[in-house]
């Protein structure tokens, strides 16, 4: 986080704040339409949330006043997008190429991507984790996992 | 009352909830030694798979996971200096310069005795006095079940540390995703966007396994963890029988850490962390040699170990009576009972004896599992598990969480939704909001409601019903207690450090 400008006083406890009003008030709209009792309780628990934030975001521009340094938010980010863009993109693939493929590929995928390399090894886990899910739920499960591409 | 508990113990040593245990046990071992994966995790993935299964094999699974993980978190503090769980933080203070010193085998012994004891000594309170709560629960009308709900939430908020409002938070969030659905009551759609996918609600595994797994999994991927190497995992250890004669001079610690950790288990929002450093700071104090921990006592292992075990089934006390659990391993437990039909309270001791009696054996028979399964031989090949490369196990428990929580409804739509949660779960990590109260939220956010509503039925829209019955008035002063009381303890740390430092400058 930059220490001049906005950086001095904002953290990412406040723009979670910002984002929880922006969805609660969001939310609100839809629950004040609720009829009767059925819309006690989300109206409560949504003005109670805006509150909070409120709060949330006030706390935390009061402590980076207070000289607190503020914490990085990933560990390492390059690595965090990386893998979050490969689970974002393993599930639409389960559903357009099927479970098995998906997996075939995830497996492998993913630990090249991350440096482990020894390539016996990332065979051997792949295949023994693809067919042994294989054999479990769909031999004896008969589990209906989207159906593989080449077999539809 | 005991009669169903003696009459439930042939359960635990049918075949198949006999191997759910063992399968547990060795599971829970494995994932508590590799840092990163917590039991909670485990449960988590594990709970979608359980659908068809007898509820008795997958709570004995469930069982066996949390006594299991418990010890395995000890193996890579003692060897690495990385706890495998947060309940083993504690254990890392005497159990790595134990293993710096070249007995680290006996380190993992000791840490196996002591997570042994404690979990029997922790399934033997839940026997204790899990039954007559329950008889008082039976007391109970939707009144007080209302204010018991509200207790639980606010003690997890409270008690369970960190910032007050974030906790807050989370509870709104998890009560907000309760109410997602047609109203059970008057039949209005809330939330659902004319989703017919949204209807029944959001299914609380769906969130466990986003919340609970996916943050660990990406982190897996996310964090460069020093390696194990061959080096580091030799343990030069001898045979346990030999080595439990060594140990029977840690008694009073063993006892003491259990009623820490029985104690800590039963109060809604503490955790084995908790317990394992108020039983370590206690052996301490009460050691003839206090220099010695922090530089390789084995003692300060038998503290945490003894006391982060002991406050499994405990946990569970408040969760099966009252339906309030006491650690977030238990709140995805309670979600896995859930799933089975078995509604925590007081009528789940009378409409499920079998179930809930056989759980209770299953605990005990996990803790002597523990010590049989993790002997020498076990804990030599278990530390072998630190050198699993994390880049593979990453993609494999992504995979296990699709497959799981597909097959909940066999719907995509849910796996998306489990993709959302695990994205939120993850912010949720890094800003350090704590999950329990989610969990929390979501299993009592429309209980509550519902008992709201009929007890206002009841009495006919008088909302004095919820102040003027007794148990009520009980129950509210000790919510307002839980809620008063870290104020009060941080005004009388502060007169201290005040009084400290005042003292400090009178004697210059």
């Amino acid at each position: 986080m930059k220490s001049d400008g906005i950086g001095r006083f904002w953290s990412a406890d406040a723009t979670s704040g910002v984002v929880l009003i922006g969805v609660s008030a969001y939310l609100l709209s839809d629950a004040l339409k609720m009829p009767g009792v059925s819309g006690m309780l989300p109206v409560f628990m949504l003005v109670l949330s805006m509150a909070l934030a409120v709060i949330l975001i006030a706390g935390s521009i009061r402590r980076r006043l207070n000289g607190q340094a503020a914490k990085a938010f990933f560990h390492d980010r390059k690595r965090f997008f990386i893998a979050a863009a490969l689970v974002c993109v393993y599930i639409p693939c389960v559903e357009i190429l099927g479970f098995y493929t998906s997996s075939t590929i995830l497996i492998p995928l993913t630990s090249w991507l991350f440096g482990y390399r020894n390539i016996k090894v990332i065979a051997a886990t792949t295949l023994g984790f693809v067919g042994g899910m294989l054999a479990i739920f769909t031999l004896v499960m008969s589990a209906n996992f989207p159906a593989e591409f080449f077999l539809r | 009352m005991f009669e169903q508990l003696f009459s439930a113990l042939p359960l635990v040593f049918q075949f198949n909830n006999f191997i759910a245990v063992v399968v547990g046990v060795i599971a829970g071992i494995l994932v508590g030694a590799l840092p990163g994966l917590s039991a909670t995790m485990a449960i988590s993935v594990l709970v979608p798979f359980t659908f068809g299964m007898d509820p008795l094999v997958a709570l004995g699974m469930m069982a066996g996971i949390y006594n299991g993980a418990m010890y395995g978190g000890a193996i890579p503090a003692v060897l690495l200096r990385i706890p495998g769980t947060p309940a083993a933080v504690a254990t890392t203070l005497d159990g790595y310069p134990l293993a710096q010193a070249g007995k680290g085998g006996y380190g993992l012994q000791v840490a196996l005795v002591s997570s042994a004891i404690g979990s029997l000594a922790s399934a033997l309170s839940l026997m204790l006095l899990a039954p007559p709560l329950a008889s008082l629960t039976l007391m109970f009308g939707p009144p007080e079940v209302f204010w018991i709900a509200i207790f639980g939430l606010t003690s997890i908020v409270f008690l369970v540390g960190g910032n007050v409002t974030k906790g807050l938070l989370s509870a709104c969030f998890g009560v907000l995703l309760s109410l997602v659905g047609a109203d059970s009551i008057t039949g209005n759609d809330r939330f659902t966007w004319e989703n017919l996918h949204l209807l029944d609600g959001i299914n609380v595994v769906v969130v466990l396994v986003g919340l609970y797994a996916m943050p660990p999994a990406i982190s897996l991927l996310e964090e460069v963890l020093p390696e194990a190497t061959k080096a580091s995992m030799r343990l030069h250890t001898e045979s346990i029988w030999k080595a439990i004669p060594n140990m029977l001079g840690y008694w009073k610690t063993w006892v003491r850490g259990s009623i820490y950790g029985i104690l800590v288990g039963i109060l809604p929002g503490a955790g084995g962390s908790m317990a394992g450093f108020l039983s370590y700071n206690a052996a301490r104090s009460d050691s003839a040699d206090p220099d010695s921990f922090g530089k390789g006592n084995p003692e300060g292992i038998a503290a945490s170990e003894v006391a982060n075990n002991a406050d499994t089934a405990a946990a569970m006390i408040p969760a099966l009576t009252l339906g309030i659990p006491g650690t977030s391993v238990a709140a995805v437990m309670l979600g896995g009972m859930m799933i089975h039909g078995l509604q925590p309270g007081p009528m789940l001791f009378r409409e499920h004896p079998d179930v809930v009696y056989g759980f209770m054996w299953q605990f005990l028979a996990s803790g002597i599992l523990l010590f049989f399964l993790g002997g020498s031989l076990a804990t030599n090949a278990f530390a072998q598990v630190l050198r699993l490369p994390r880049q593979l196990l990453g993609p494999i428990i992504m995979a296990l969480m699709v497959v799981g929580v597909f097959m909940i409804h066999e719907s995509m739509f849910d796996v998306y939704l489990m993709l959302g949660f695990g994205l939120i779960g993850y912010a949720m990590d890094r800003l350090k909001f704590p999950m329990a109260p989610v969990v929390l939220g979501l299993i009592l956010g429309e209980f509550a409601e519902g008992n709201l509503r009929l007890a206002l039925r009841m009495s006919r829209n008088d909302w004095s019903i919820l102040w003027s019955r007794p148990i009520c008035q009980i129950i509210i002063v000790f919510t307002v207690f839980v809620i008063v009381w870290p104020m009060i303890k941080k005004m009388l740390a502060k007169r201290k450090l005040r009084g400290g430092a005042l003292a400090a400058e009178m004697e210059k």
